[in-house]
């Protein structure tokens, strides 16, 4: 495909492809630069277009896109809060006593019914990973998901099971 | 809201709320997530995106796109350009320098002539592998070498033919004369 086709391609399809961008970043300027970098990646891999599907290709560009953005935000975050969480601790200066480490049956029967009651996509991905110990390769083809995404899911299914838990015992402990 | 199907899929809630603006930030990169890999659930998106949903950029994104392809194939070219350039420069200099020649054992001289002196066989030791400037030297120094000795095997065909000037005229072929 000559610059020429590609610029009428653009043009065609920018609507769309800044339409998705910021219905998933909700901000202009943000949406229009990841549209930016949308096309640059579809002129990089023009040839790998099957032809006449262009729509959806470039749309699955584009939420590639978007999703790298939020996934980059969500990470800066969660790493922030995890900072704060370790600041928190370091504060309080003790370490539980090793009893208190230990999972008793009760802690496990707790957590597998956290796993049991967390959500789509989450779901699925916990429960073959924490409860029938199924590696993310394994998961990854019972689901159909790629590895990167099942690792991303197990990563934030393990976040969302330690809040359900702290909130449980918080819940508990605070009459 | 249930954002999934039990089969991990979209629910139309989830496609129709991201067409609205109404998700969190953690809900909208979780259906992005699973927009970056589903075909059905991408068609089904693509297919609610219709004129009416679009929205136009303030700036038009063809014009800034086109620019960057430019600016890319430009920088890809000129690097292209540049490292054959300062490879094509560092061979001239190494070669000028006589690097090369330094790393091959030098050749019989080929001005030495005369009939070689029948030896014993000796056997040959074995050489060590060349290097890839030693091969290059090697060759352009054997291609040197014939063309010198084409040169000097025409020279002497030249030097051994007979001069032209001394060469007695060559007599007409007899023909046999008419008996009247």
């Amino acid at each position: 495909m000559k610059q020429e086709e590609f610029a009428r391609l653009v043009q065609q399809y920018e609507r769309l492809v800044y339409t998705i961008c910021y219905q998933f970043v909700k901000d202009p300027q943000l949406a229009e630069d990841l549209a930016q970098e949308t096309f640059l990646s579809a002129y990089t891999h023009r040839d790998d277009c099957p032809p006449g599907s262009y729509k959806p290709w470039l749309a699955r560009i584009a939420a590639n896109k978007a999703k790298d953005y939020l996934k980059s935000a969500y990470r800066r975050r969660v790493s922030a809060s995890q900072d704060d969480t370790l600041d928190a601790l370091a504060n309080t200066g003790a370490e539980p006593p090793p009893e208190e480490l230990a999972v008793t049956r009760d802690e496990a029967a707790r957590a597998k019914a956290a796993i049991l009651a967390l959500k789509e996509p989450y779901h699925q991905a916990a429960v073959l990973f924490f409860l029938e110990e199924k590696d993310i390769g394994e998961i990854a083809a019972a689901l159909h998901r790629p590895p990167k995404t099942v690792h991303t899911q197990i990563y934030r299914a393990r976040m969302l099971l330690r809040d359900a838990l702290k909130g449980e015992t918080t819940h508990g402990a605070v009459p | 809201m249930e954002l999934f199907h039990e089969n991990g899929c979209l629910t139309d809630a989830a496609l129709r709320a991201v067409i609205d603006g109404t998700l969190d930030e953690m809900a909208r990169l979780e259906v992005c997530e699973h927009l970056s890999f589903c075909d059905a659930c991408l068609l089904r998106y693509t297919a609610l995106l219709d004129d009416e949903v679009l929205l136009t950029p303030e700036e038009p994104v063809a014009p800034g796109v086109i620019q960057r392809i430019r600016e890319k194939t430009m920088r890809v070219l000129v690097n292209r350009y540049t490292r054959a350039a300062a490879v094509a420069v560092l061979a001239m200099a190494l070669w000028s320098t006589g690097v090369f020649s330094s790393l091959v054992p030098k050749l019989p001289d080929p001005g030495q002539s005369g009939p070689a002196p029948i030896e014993a066989p000796v056997e040959t030791p074995l050489r060590a592998p060349l290097t890839a400037g030693a091969r290059a030297n090697e060759f352009f120094r054997s291609a040197g070498d014939s063309i010198s000795a084409m040169l000097d095997g025409l020279a002497d065909r030249f030097a051994s033919a007979p001069a032209p000037a001394s060469e007695p005229a060559p007599e007409p072929a007899s023909v046999p004369q008419p008996t009247e």
